[in-house]
């Protein structure tokens, strides 16, 4: 009978894969393991709806920045060269807020156009700028003399924290400009609606005993205006 | 005790070791024989003789693995008693259903008399299970060497009894697919 040989090959198996047969007991699947295909099923649809939130919130915000654009484009010629004025000074005074001078070592009062001589201007300064100025300045005009820049903004004392300081634009009640004094390159304005603001010039003001903030600040705002600031102490 | 000790007391020619080999292994035994035999009284005389034959075997032999030796001895001595019953038409236990199951993988009668002798059939058979999951192929052995009915083997696994048998009958489709490949005739 075939199926006995079969039957008594059998028997002639490797002692290891009988001994293990022996006492082999599988294990019981925990009872968790049941809703696992569920779960894992339920984290990817999560993951990707949240992906795809994700992916219309930025699609959004691209389309906003797409509409702003042509509104920038049809700016009059003169907003150009005022900006352009306001884009080559911004990174010039990054560069100056390297270093923070002491405070002792303060400039005079109109030291702005010295200190931001053309030819000292970086190209790939002006890349930093999170905004392309593309609206008007705020005084119109091409060169920029330090009687251009009445002051347009106070300091809040009341809010200035050690490093941080904020300011107000005098025409606008509404406005908040922050600056944080980092580590190594000076220190950054921001408006906190948006925007950034970078020191002009050399020019710093001491307030208090360790406090320093610059007195000229040009602004680039989200809704793509450009302002020219100089601080006001309180 | 440890199973070297018992092999040496075989060596040694002592009685012990039957008393010993009965004490840790007599359970085990009588559980194989007990699945191929219907008859209680039959399986304690294949335990019985078991041990007659262990005694007979060592010397000279010394098994790797004494409880697989034993195992299979009491196998062989079942399945010779229940073809030995079969034949008298005295009742056949469980074997009778697992060659039936058996038959439909193995290769044709004359083919494998012709062509393997069954220690090269054996051979063949020990390569498939090695190539099977760790879990497929106990559940084989379980099945088709210890003999073990279906709902034992659903409950030693967790399964139920369907997807038991629907394991083995594919291992078994698969097992007939591999004896073909080693050139054994279907």
């Amino acid at each position: 009978m075939s199926a006995e040989v079969l039957f008594a090959a059998i028997g002639g198996v490797g002692d290891d894969l009988v001994a293990k047969a022996e006492h082999y007991t599988a294990k019981p699947s925990a009872h968790w393991q049941r809703w696992l295909p569920l779960a894992a099923c339920a984290a990817l649809v999560i993951t990707v709806g949240a992906f795809a939130l994700r992916q219309g919130s930025l699609s959004d915000n691209f389309k906003t920045e797409s509409a702003m654009a042509p509104a920038a484009e049809a700016a009059p010629a003169e907003a150009a060269v005022a900006e352009e004025a306001a884009v080559e000074e911004a990174p010039e005074s990054a560069e100056a807020a390297e270093c923070w001078p002491a405070a002792e070592e303060a400039p005079a009062e109109n030291a702005v156009e010295d200190a931001v001589p053309e030819e000292e201007m970086e190209p790939e300064n002006t890349e930093e700028s999170p905004q392309e100025p593309t609206a008007q300045s705020e005084s119109g005009k091409g060169d920029l003399e330090p009687d251009d820049l009445p002051p347009r903004a106070a300091l809040l004392p009341e809010l200035t924290l050690f490093g941080q300081a904020y300011a107000r634009d005098l025409q606008d009640e509404d406005s908040l400009l922050s600056g944080l004094r980092e580590e190594d390159c000076g220190e950054v304005w921001a408006e906190v609606d948006g925007g950034n603001c970078y020191i002009l010039g050399d020019e710093y003001m001491v307030i208090g005993q360790d406090m320093l903030y610059p007195r000229y600040v040009v602004c680039f705002t989200d809704d793509g205006d450009v302002g020219l600031y100089q601080i006001q102490t309180p | 005790m440890e199973d070297s000790a018992i092999i040496d007391l075989y060596w040694a020619r002592e009685e012990r070791a039957l008393q010993e080999t009965d004490r840790k292994y007599g359970a085990y035994c009588h559980a194989i024989a007990s699945n191929i035999l219907k008859s209680r009284e039959d399986a304690e005389e294949c335990v019985s003789d078991t041990y007659l034959h262990a005694w007979n075997a060592m010397p000279p032999q010394r098994p790797g693995v004494l409880s697989a030796f034993l195992g299979r001895i009491t196998r062989n001595l079942s399945f010779d008693r229940c073809r030995h019953n079969m034949a008298e038409k005295r009742g056949g236990g469980a074997l009778p259903a697992c060659l039936d199951e058996l038959s439909e993988c193995v290769p044709a009668a004359e083919s494998v008399e012709e062509r393997a002798e069954q220690h090269e059939l054996a051979a063949v058979i020990d390569a498939f299970l090695r190539t099977l999951p760790e879990r497929e192929c106990m559940l084989f052995l379980r099945r088709y060497w210890y003999v073990d009915p279906i709902a034992d083997i659903a409950d030693r696994f967790s399964m139920n009894e369907n997807t038991v048998k629907s394991i083995l009958r594919r291992t078994r489709e698969r097992l007939r697919q591999y004896l073909l490949k080693e050139g054994i005739a279907v």
